[in-house]
This record gives C-alpha cells, structure tokens and sequence, in this order.
C-alpha cells in the first residue's frame, strides 16, 4: 500500500499556434492539455497501485482553469485530485516550496512527475523537490518495474542504467515505452462530476520573473539540390552553415 | 348434405375435433406470440406513441397499400396477391369453425351475398399469388434464392394452396351456392359435383392445413403476419440517419454535456435495444432485398444487414429462458452480431431504404459501436486492424477537431486570398467541414463554391478557424461523446456569430448540422447542400443558366440523394444528366465511405468504391460529378484502381468553370467588334 502522488501540469496545447503580443506569449485562445510527459508520470502512478494497492493522488498547482487536467488524470483513474490554488506566475524556487509544503501534508510516499513541461521545458520541479525532501530521486526513467521494489530504467552515458530505488523517492517520467491509458466516456463522466480538493496557502514571492517573450527567429527556407554537381556545393553547405560534418 | 362439423366420426363429432385441433394449433400459436411479445417488450424503452396520424397513414400505405413491398414489381405484386387475398378471406375461417352460423345468423342477409363474393375474391387471388410465387421459386429461381433451401417456403405455399383449392369444394358442398355471389363455387358445383366424400375430406384437409400454418408461423419468417403490422405502425417516424442523443430531457431535447448523468452507453446485451429495435427481429420476411443493396456485403465483408435482424430473433429465442428471467445471458449481443459486421457497415441505409417493412437495421450496429467506443473500449482481434486508423482519427477529432490531426488554427486557410467574410456575420455561412479545409483536392471544391456564390452577389462568410468537424464521423463510430461535444462547440459558435443559413458542400455535414444538430439546438438555422443553392440561384437568375453536358453522369452521394432526399439540384445545377448510372437516386450505391469507414482500414479485395467505380464505368460518361468530397475522393481512388480515365468534379466545380467559360465568351463577344471595325 502506497500513497503515491503525481504531479501534473496544464499547458498550452503543443499542437497550437503560438502568438506573442505586445511582449508576451497570448494564451487566451489555445487550448489547455495535461502536459505530455506528465502523461507517463499518471500512468506509471497508475500501475504502481495496481502493483502494489494504495492511492494516486494528482496535484497541480494553479487556478480554477487548471481543475481540467485533474480531471483528465480523474478520468483514467487516479483516486483523489488535488488543486493548489494559486493564479500567480512563479518562478521554480516559489513553485517547488509550495509543492512540497501540500506534498508533506498529503503524506505522499512517493512521487511521479513528467521529466519536464511542455511549455516551460526547465525540468527542475522533480529534482528541486526530492532536495527540499531529501528524498531520493530519479529522472528520465524510460519505464518502471514494482518486483518488491521499484526498479526503473534511465538512461546513462551511452546506454541506460537500471536503478533499484527505495521509497520514499521522486521519479521523473520520460516516453520510453509507456503506453498511456485513454478514459472512456465513463470514466470522463464521472471524473466530470468529481470534486477537486483546493488548498490555498501562501506562496512565497519569486525572485526571478519573466521579462518577455519572443517568437524564434522566422526558418529560413529549405534549399534542394538534384545532380552529382551539385554533391560539393551540398556537402559544403552541410559543414560550414549547418555544421554537421 | 350435413355440415362436416354436424357429422361423427366414428364415437367423436366433429365439433369436438375442430376444437381439439384448434386448441392445439391455436394454443401453441398464441403461446408463441405471447412469447415473442415478452422477449420484445423486455426491450429498452422508446417513446413511440407519438404523431398518430401519420403513423396510421403510414399504416394504411406501407402495410394495407403494401407501399414499399411493391418497390420489387414481380416479388411485390405476388405477395400483394397473397396479402389482400387472406385479408378477404380471413373472416370465412369463422364461418367454416361455426359451421356457417356466422354467415347465416350473424350476417344480415343484404351483407351475405357480397361477402360471399370477398370471400371467394380472396380465395381465388391468393391462389393465383401462390402459384405465381410457386412459380418464381421453382422455375425462374432468383439468384438471391439459389442454393439455400426453399423446403420451409414451398410447404407454406403448398398449404396456402391447399387452403385455397379445398375452399371451392367445400363452398360447393354448401347448400344453395350462388353462381352470382360465388361463381367458382357454383362452378365447381356444376361441373363436377362433389360427392359428399370428398366435400368432407375437403372440408377437414382445410381445417388441417390451417391449424399447421398455425403451427408454423411463429416458428417461420411467416410471423411477419404477425409483426409486420406492429413494425410499421410504431416505425421511425425521424428523418432517416438521425442518430438518437445519449439522453433526452423532458422537453424532448438532447440532455446537453454538463447535464448528462448515465452510466452505460450503447448497445452490449440484447435488452439494450429498444422494443422496437427488437420487434424488427420478429416481422422481417427473410425477402433479402437488404442484403442485395448492402455495399458491405456486395463487398464480401461479413456483414449481411438480414442477418443482423435474423441474429435479434434467434438470440432471443436461444436465451429465451434467461432473458424472461431477467437475467444477462453469456454472450452478449455483440459477440452475435460480430465485432467485424459491426464495424463493416458505411451506414449508407440502402437496407434500410429497401426493407419492405420498415426494419431498421442501422441502430442496432451503431448502437454497439457506441458500446465498443465509448465503455468498452477493447476490440476483437479481427477488427484491430480495421480500427487502429479510427482511433488515430477519434484522437485527432478530440485535440483538432479534424479527422486528419492537422492544427485547428489551420482550417480557413483555403480561403487566403479570397475576399469572403471571416468569422463575422453575413447571410450565407459557408460551412467547409473537415475535407474541404484541409484535403488539397476538396479545398479548391470550397474555393469554387465561393466564387460561385459571390458571383450571384450573395453575402458569403466563412468560420474559418472557428468552424470545428461537424461530427458525422465520431457519430457514427460509436463516439457519441465527442459528437456532442463538437456539436456544442459548433452551435455555440454559430450563436456567437449570428448564424442563420449554412451551405455545406459535404452531404454529412449537411444531414448531421440540418437534422441532427437540432435536438441540440439551433432550431431555426436553415442548411442546405450546395447544390440547393446553386440550383436555387440559377433558377433566379442569379447565376446564369446551366449547360447541358451529355457526357456528364452523377454519382448520387447517400447523404444527400436516400437519406437527404434531394435528387433533382445537383441534376439541375449542372444542366441536367443524360447518362444514369444504372444504381441511382435512392437506389444509388454508397462509395463506400460513409459510416466513418473513410476512416478504416479496407481488405484490397473487399473494396466498395471498386465495385462502385465499375458501374460507373459503365456509364460511358467522360465525367462523373459529385456532391460529396468523401464520394471524391472515393470515386477518384475506385476508378483509377479500374483503370479509368473518367475524371470526377464536383457540382460547384462544374458550375464555376461554366461560369469561367461564359464570362470567357462575353468578354470575347464583346472584343470582336473592335476588331472587325479595325
Ligand atoms: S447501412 Fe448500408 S452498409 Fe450498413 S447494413 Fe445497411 S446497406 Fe449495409
Ligand atoms: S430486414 Fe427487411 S429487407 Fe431485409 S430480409 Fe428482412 S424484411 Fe427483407
Ligand atoms: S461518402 Fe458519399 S456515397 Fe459515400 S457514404 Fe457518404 S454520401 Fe454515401
């Protein structure tokens, strides 16, 4: 019996056209998803319990709107849905405190989260959070075995490496080969109606913030090449401006 | 001479006989019925007790006027023979169990004459008929009919004619037989005056065959006699391919999204189905013109929509004992059906269309869809293959809300470039759907159907990316879900911006926004097809008038021609069609991709639109137009898999490069003089 905690997070639909106006990204008509990696964090939270018994509980930290992922996590099964109320933008530091003060009081043993979010792509609420614990933790695991213990597989330099961790632990989800599981309209439904549990607490003040943001630089069109004659002029292309040879 | 009931047989007299043999054929006649009936009513419910008028219409029409059974001329008219007969002379089966008291002391003397005559009326057509349908069984065997044994329909027709012939000797056995009321009675009187022998034998070989016919009817597709009655008159009433919500409110209104509260969906076991879904089961003759028209089955795929309703009744009468017990049978209905005919079928409702007694055979398949889609989520190692591209296609309908999974903000792009309202109102939305906002080839469709549309001065607007799939295909695969999801989302948008008439080039979004939309809400949207518009416009005036192609032919989209019952505007919009293709109009034979099959994987052998293709081949023509970009796409991929150089257009495209050709030869009317003066 496990009290397993995942972490979850809400961002903009990684299929969706992105608009920065004035010097901020505008996120008003995108769409909100359960970011991709975190995904694999719910369903490897699943088949933990299903290895073990206990309860999943998904945790996520922003405002009302964010309710819809929990709900998403809901529909494929996971216990209870935790909302840490909070509208504010916080840096990684204010982010990790808060998380962690929730994490203690829901007496989480162990922890799954996504390896990073799709919008911000930092990483670092994982790691962040087994220091402020003290808890052992793993990132990228590419997939999770519960013989008696857990043993995951990460990757290492070259290769990858099979770790046998011990509870309580942090571990961060990569794709590897989970298969995620879909909801069906019944578990949609009912997740519909469940209720999320908010917690408000105070969040301390971030000491970094987001000055703007940009769009990358326009590609520049692709260049093709037909003919043998062409092989010197591609293959000095390919050295000096793309610098893969 | 005695009446035959009069006399004894030996220590028994004859009344007794007759009732002991009518309490058996009749007890176990009417034990059936009531068993059918219970294993019907164990269905889940469905209001069918509305609109009586025009059910009873339909009644007097489809079942007393044999409507749609006369749809087979030959087939037809033999059972009409047969149907009217036994209604003239059902009643005489009382006189003769009374030994004629309910002629002669029931009736009014006025009355008896010319019921005598009905009477003999009746006996003799259904003579005729049976011989005829002997005749056609024997002799000029269909091919449908070919192979299978036709031991349990020959007897029943030898019995009808057992009936029919031993009525003659008895009626001329009868004292002071008329030759003005029932002339072949008193013909047979005349010429070979029955001995009382063989008035007798005839008498009870009569009551014998009937008390088997008894036997044998709720045992046979002769419990159509039965049911058929029931199936028409409670039949849906809806416009056809109008799917039922997950729930209606007690306005009659689907339950919207946020308000929804239930527990299963579709279809699993056999009380899933409505009563009336059920009763179907019970009234179908085995006539088999469903399967004729059935492109799934043409195709050799394992659905065959008869047996589908074959399959109803004979899993009801193989669990008969759990299922009036309440309790849930082994195998569940799905597992009858089988998940491979389930998931064959383009719901093109040919069979529908073609069934002579208002059978519905779509729900029952769609219903399990909706079951496997939405609860079950596991599918048989038979369909795997079938499905995997749905499921990619339900995942890009959910996050794109686009079959093809290209991004959403994607969708007005066809239209750059061209001056059309975006997003705001205008009189006309055109409604691009799915295909024509993202498949190259349908694009310049939309495009064409614009300019057309501006060049008749209208006020056109588009949604662009506001516009989200109609729904149509995670209708019909079962994902009822997220149909109504994109339908609130789409509705919501079409308040927003005010939307009053819609054109749809694509007939499933025109079906699914025009009638199914609006259990939804949207009552008073108006949608029609494009080439209603067009049609409309040039009738007007507004556009000028079509050229006459003869080397056109048109391929008759389901959605649009059977189910949406429009035949004539596409004809008309293009000048009209010379060369038919031999399966047209409501008959025409789906391309194969309705049903959300587009989104399938097909066997190479089994492919509809090849055998589509073919007929339309066959036609001659140089063009095949189209009302459909699934038919496009389609009828393109079919005829060049037959190696055809026929090229396929749709209606706007042909209407917008006469257009181009018309403006083409004003401008060089218009040029001409200057030159010769010059
Ligand atoms: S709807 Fe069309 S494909 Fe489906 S069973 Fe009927 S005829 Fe066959
Ligand atoms: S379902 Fe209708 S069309 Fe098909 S065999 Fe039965 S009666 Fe005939
Ligand atoms: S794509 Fe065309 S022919 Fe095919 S099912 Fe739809 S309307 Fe029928």
């Amino acid at each position: 019996m496990a009290n397993i905690v995942v972490l979850v997070k809400q961002v903009p639909d990684t299929n969706a056209k992105i608009v920065v106006s004035g010097d901020r990204v505008d996120l008003s008509a995108v769409k909100k998803v359960m970011s991709p990696y975190d995904e694999f964090a719910v369903e490897t939270a699943l088949q933990h319990r299903e290895a073990t018994g206990g309860e999943v509980t998904a945790l996520t930290l922003g405002g009302a709107g964010a309710d819809k992922v929990l709900k998403d996590a809901k529909a494929i099964g996971v216990d209870h849905i935790v909302r840490i109320d909070s509208e504010a933008e916080l840096d990684s530091n204010a982010l990790q405190t808060a998380i962690t003060s929730v994490l203690s009081e829901l007496g989480a043993e162990v922890i799954y989260c996504g390896k990073s979010a799709a919008d911000s792509g930092a990483g670092s609420t994982g790691p962040g959070i087994a220091e402020r614990l003290g808890w052992a933790s793993v990132s990228n695991v590419t997939s999770v075995a519960f013989d008696g213990g857990i043993t995951v597989v990460a990757p290492s330099e070259g290769g990858n490496a099979r770790i046998s961790v011990s509870m309580p632990a942090v571990i961060s989800c990569d794709k590897g080969n989970i298969k995620v599981r879909k909801p069906n309209v019944k578990g949609i439904m009912q997740a519909k109606k469940a209720k999320v549990d908010v917690k408000s607490i105070s969040v301390q003040a971030s000491s970094v913030a987001v000055v703007s943001h940009s769009m990358p630089p326009a590609k520049p069109a692709g260049k093709s090449y037909e003919g043998g004659a062409a092989a010197a002029e591609v293959a000095r292309l390919l050295r000096d401006e793309a610098n893969v040879i | 001479m005695e009446h035959p009931l009069s006399m004894s047989y030996g220590p028994l007299p004859g009344w007794l006989l007759l009732l002991v043999l009518g309490a058996i054929s009749g007890g176990f006649f009417l034990y059936q019925v009531v068993k059918a009936s219970r294993l019907v009513l164990i269905g889940a419910p469905d209001n069918r007790f509305d609109n009586w008028g025009a059910r009873i219409k339909e009644v007097i029409t489809g079942w007393l006027g044999q409507k749609r059974v006369l749809e087979d001329r030959i087939a037809g008219g033999i059972h009409v023979l047969m149907f009217w007969g036994f209604l003239m002379l059902s009643t005489d089966m009382f006189d003769l169990a009374t030994a004629n008291w309910f002629s002669h002391n029931l009736l009014p003397d006025v009355v008896r004459g010319p019921w005598n005559l009905i009477v003999e009326t009746g006996y003799t057509i259904a003579l005729i008929g049976c011989c005829a349908a002997l005749l056609r069984r024997v002799v000029f065997t269909p091919e449908k009919l070919k192979g299978k044994s036709q031991l349990e329909g020959n007897f029943i027709l030898v019995l009808i004619m057992t009936i029919t012939l031993t009525s003659f000797v008895v009626e001329a056995g009868e004292a002071g037989v008329s030759s003005t009321w029932e002339p072949i009675g008193a013909w047979v009187a005349d010429t070979m005056s029955p001995s009382t022998l063989l008035v007798v034998a005839s008498y009870w070989m009569h009551m014998l065959a009937i008390s088997t016919f008894l036997f044998l009817i709720p045992l046979s597709k002769h419990m159509h006699l039965v049911m058929a009655f029931p199936n028409v008159f409670f039949h849906d009433m809806r416009p056809m391919a109008t799917m039922e919500p997950l729930a209606r409110g007690e306005d009659g209104k689907a339950v919207l999204l946020d308000d929804l509260d239930i527990e299963s969906f579709g279809t699993v076991n056999y009380t899933d189905l409505t009563w009336r879904n059920l009763i179907d089961g019970w009234a179908c003759t085995s006539c088999a013109r469903c399967q004729d028209v059935c492109p799934a089955f043409q195709s050799g795929k394992s659905l065959n929509p008869m047996q589908i309703i074959h399959d109803v009744r004979h899993y009801a009468n193989d669990n008969s004992t759990a299922l009036m017990a309440g309790e849930t049978p082994a195998q569940d209905i799905i597992a009858r059906f089988g998940e491979e005919a389930i998931w064959a079928c383009t719901t093109c409702h040919a069979c529908v269309e073609a069934c002579p007694i208002y059978i519905d055979h779509v729900p029952k398949l769609t219903d399990a869809r909706r079951h496997l889609m939405m609860e079950r989520m596991e599918f048989d190692e038979s369909v795997e293959e079938t499905i995997a591209p749905l499921m990619a296609t339900i995942e890009n309908l959910e996050s794109d809300s686009n079959p093809y999974g290209l991004p959403a903000h994607e969708r007005g792009d066809w239209a750059e470039g061209l001056d059309v309202k975006v997003a705001e109102p205008a009189e006309y939305i055109y409604f691009a759907g799915c295909a024509a906002s993202f498949d190259e080839r349908n694009k310049k469709v939309a495009r064409d159907t614009i300019s057309v549309m501006k060049e008749a001065g209208l006020d056109v607007g588009i949604l662009g990316m506001q516009e989200g799939c109609s729904g149509d295909s995670a209708r019909r695969a079962g994902n009822e879900y997220l149909f109504q999801m994109l339908a609130e989302t789409n509705l919501a948008t079409f308040e927003e911006i005010g939307v009053k008439k819609i054109v749809a080039s694509c007939p499933h979004c025109f079906h699914t926004l025009g009638k199914e939309y609006k259990d939804y809400g949207g009552e008073d949207i108006e949608v029609m097809h494009h080439s209603q518009l067009i049609n409309h416009l040039q009738q007007e005036g507004k556009l000028p008038d079509p050229k006459h192609d003869p080397s056109v032919t048109f391929h008759d989209p389901c959605y649009l021609g059977r189910i949406g019952g429009e035949l004539d505007a596409p004809r008309n919009a293009i000048g009209g069609v010379d060369v038919e293709i031999e399966r047209h109009g409501k008959q025409s034979f789906c391309c194969g991709a309705g049903g959300a099959q587009m989104w399938m994987e097909e066997d190479a052998d089994q492919r509809v639109n090849v055998i589509r293709a073919k007929e339309i081949a066959e036609t001659g023509a140089e063009t095949v137009a189209v009302g459909c970009p699934f038919c496009s796409t389609m009828v393109s991929d079919g005829l060049s898999a037959i190696d055809s150089k026929m090229e396929v257009k749709d209606i706007a495209e042909i209407v917008w490069e006469q257009i181009k050709a018309n403006d083409a030869a004003i401008e060089a009317k218009k040029a001409a003089p200057v030159q010769t003066e010059a």
